[in-house]
């Protein structure tokens, strides 16, 4: 199997001219930039790094190890956006929405407007940043 | 087995009061970690467990600070396969991250949980009045003095989301 086979960048470029085109467009494409990202993480860390996951073919990995892997290498931010929003709009139906805060008690103190988010212009243009700083560490440096 | 000596017994004497004055453990941090390190190297494993026990309830007690008790819960299974380090170096960085950047209303740390599996993915530091790029010098300082905790934690600044 070709190595580069996963590699999203043109998947990224070309779904990021349709990204605007209509809602669902939108919505899908944003979870598709996450899934994209994911799999060439783990075919990268399959194939070229030599670890193995889990299931009958040691394939498949865990978003957790995905998430830390980019964290634990300067891109927080970019991934705890593209996850928050692709939680949004895979798992939640309405918009404007609220970012999720797990601990009840810190919940209670951060007040709702400040958790209060929607899908605009200038967050996708966040979005696609990210997905395309992840891209180029994914591909260039891990 | 060692003969313990009078002055040593009065060394274990100290470490078991402490069992029963929890609530000074927290100003006596310095003096258990020290006492760890003495009996370490000098007795068995199980006292060493215990005074290590001692000190992760301390630093979860300190941590209560920015956080609530199902994070606290969290934290503590960490704290069992990473260690110390990993409590007292968190602690240390969100007192850090307090006094330079509480302006922008935080830390406030949270669990983000894959939304799949249920399974823990990482802890935030949550900023609710930083945008996209205080977020991004917020994260760049972080991870300059992250060593225990590099993969487990970063930050989330809501302001961002609204901008």
């Amino acid at each position: 199997m070709n190595q580069n086979i996963l590699d999203p960048t043109e998947f990224i470029d070309r779904a990021t001219t349709l990204m605007k085109s209509s809602y669902v467009f939108t919505r899908r494409i944003i979870s598709a930039l996450y899934f994209s990202l994911f799999n060439y993480w783990a075919y990268k860390t399959f194939h070229d790094q030599g670890i193995k996951g889990k299931g009958p073919n040691h394939d498949k990995f865990d978003h957790k190890d995905f998430s830390r892997t980019l964290i634990e290498n300067n891109l927080g931010p970019q991934i705890v956006l593209l996850y928050k929003y692709r939680v949004l709009v895979d798992h939640y139906l309405l918009d404007p929405n609220i970012i999720e805060v797990w601990d009840k008690e810190v919940a209670k103190i951060i007040r709702e407007d400040k958790i209060k988010v929607n899908i605009n212009e200038s967050i996708l243009e966040k979005i696609i940043n990210s997905a395309k700083e992840i891209l180029n560490w994914l591909k260039y440096n891990y | 087995m060692a003969v313990i000596t009078q002055k040593e017994q009065n060394n274990m004497n100290i470490s078991l009061a402490f069992i029963t004055q929890k609530e000074t453990i927290s100003k006596k941090f310095d003096e258990i970690e020290q006492l760890s390190s003495w009996l370490n190297a000098n007795y068995n494993s199980s006292i060493k467990e215990l005074i290590d026990e001692l000190i992760k309830q301390s630093l979860l007690i300190r941590l209560r600070r920015y956080t609530g008790e199902a994070t606290i819960e969290k934290l503590s299974e960490i704290a069992n396969s990473e260690g110390l380090p990993f409590l007292t170096e968190l602690l240390n960085l969100l007192d850090d991250l307090r006094e330079k950047y509480g302006k922008y209303g935080g830390p406030y740390l949270d669990c983000v949980f894959d939304d799949e599996t249920g399974e823990l993915m990482y802890f935030v530091a949550i900023f609710q009045d930083a945008g996209w790029e205080e977020w991004k010098e917020i994260e760049s300082y972080l991870k300059l003095k992250q060593t225990y905790t590099k993969k487990y934690l970063t930050t989330l600044c809501l302001k961002a989301f609204r901008e």
